[in-house]
């Protein structure tokens, strides 16, 4: 079963103590609560890595080191060429091995460093003079939400999730129905789920919830 | 149980006079958090688990999860399981990329998030592994449908639908249902035989952040 949004915003307004989804008292609106959800989206996303992509694209031979992240990327964990690992290294590695690395880059790429370039960009230690295949392995980024008539992209079993951390901002907000103590009681919850998520992911048995 | 005695008994505690035209919650909510608990349940326990068939080939490594199965948990090739390994271990030990690391029989598995698995070595010929791993529970209804757990688990159901609706009520009701939710969790980890969460979630009311401060409450009275 997929759960659309508006029922997400229903079973929240429930919690905030509004009578539905509209949230008629006005201390929250539909499009704000749209937005708590993309921010918790992604947040899940990144804290647990339970959603990954595996891109494969193709270097032309004797392209440049610099290299674009591919969109759907939200942060590289791998990146392979050719079949072979490359380690992530920072670009004082380089530097401290080699001052002139930039000078001598064609070969087989085997480093990668992201260091003081946007975050859009990488950068391999060598410009592989015959091409090949690099492939990049990293946490998948969804496009927002822009509409309270979508399914919500997770897994139903994140879902309760997702809501926790949505009240947990909603709570946050200054205001009359502001309240610190449900608010942070609502983002430990979250984060038991984040725990729980990252323990199918790692295999780890041991759980710990960050305060 | 069935479900809308469930629902019926979560009402009654949380004193309702009238369980079948509750007047703070509704039933459909209650029915969220019975869901809600069954999830948690899952996550913590394991308690739905299914197998799947995963078809590898000669030409990659990485596969999509079964769309069954939400999360993997061990995978079978011709009778025996698959050792599992983090990626980072693959890539210390092996390429296990480069395109003649191949083998008749898969030795190794390793998640790539939950959507993806990684299978090393590449399999030599097209063939079928089945991965056992944890499916989603069909959500339950306001009915007469039996609850899907073993008896034994309904208190926890109950008590973590309990603690759920008391949320939206803070305060000290709140703190004082606490309690029910570690209670839920001790079951579930008890009866699944796991123990993985050492440290419960705690609500605090008043001003939290300062030690000194925890016996002032919300309205100011010691």
């Amino acid at each position: 079963m997929t759960i659309n949004i508006i029922d997400f915003l229903t079973r929240v307004a429930f919690d905030l103590n509004e009578t539905d989804n509209n949230f008629p008292t006005g201390a929250w609106t539909r499009a704000e609560m749209v937005e708590y959800l993309n921010y918790s989206e992604k947040d899940f996303l990144k804290r647990t890595g339970i959603l990954k992509v595996n891109v494969l694209e193709t270097l032309p031979a004797g392209s440049t080191i610099l290299c674009t992240r591919p969109t759907s990327i939200m942060d590289i964990d791998r990146i392979g060429f050719n079949g072979k690992h490359c380690r992530r290294q920072t670009s004082n590695n380089f530097e401290m091995e080699d001052r002139d690395w930039r000078q001598k880059t064609t070969g087989r790429p085997t480093y990668w460093h992201e260091d003081h370039l946007p975050n859009t960009q990488l950068e391999l230690n060598k410009i592989p003079a015959a091409g090949g295949i690099i492939r990049y392995i990293g946490d998948y980024l969804y496009a927002p939400y822009v509409s309270p008539f979508e399914n919500i992209h997770l897994k139903d079993s994140w879902e309760p999730y997702l809501r926790w951390k949505v009240l947990s901002l909603a709570l946050i907000k200054d205001g009359d129905n502001k309240d610190i103590g449900r608010s942070q009681y609502a983002q430990q919850r979250y984060l038991l789920g984040v725990r729980l998520a990252r323990r199918l992911v790692t295999g780890t048995a041991d759980l710990k919830i960050q305060r | 149980m069935n479900v809308d005695d469930l629902i019926t008994h979560i009402l009654t505690r949380l004193d309702e006079l009238t369980p079948l035209t509750p007047i703070h919650w509704t039933r459909t909510e209650i029915l969220v958090f019975v869901n809600d608990a069954l999830t948690e349940l899952n996550l913590i326990a394991w308690e739905f688990q299914n197998s799947a068939s995963l078809a590898v080939d000669t030409t990659e490594s990485i596969f999509d999860t079964p769309a069954t199965i939400f999360a993997a948990i061990s995978i079978i090739d011709q009778g025996r399981y698959l050792r599992r390994e983090p990626l980072a271990d693959l890539d210390h030990e092996d390429d296990w990329d480069l395109p003649w690391h191949t083998s008749s029989k898969c030795k190794e598995w390793c998640p790539v998030g939950l959507n993806l698995i990684l299978i090393h070595p590449r399999s030599t010929i097209s063939k079928t592994l089945t991965v056992e791993g944890l499916i989603e529970h069909t959500p339950v209804t306001d009915t007469a449908m039996a609850l899907p757990v073993l008896p034994e688990m309904e208190p926890a159901i109950e008590d973590f639908a309990i603690e759920r609706a008391k949320f939206k009520e803070g305060g000290q009701v709140l703190n004082q249902a606490g309690a029910m939710y570690q209670a839920f969790l001790d079951s579930v980890q008890i009866l699944g035989g796991k123990n993985v969460i050492k440290m419960y979630p705690s609500y605090s009311y008043g001003l939290v952040n300062d030690e000194s401060l925890r016996d002032i409450i919300e309205d100011n009275q010691k």
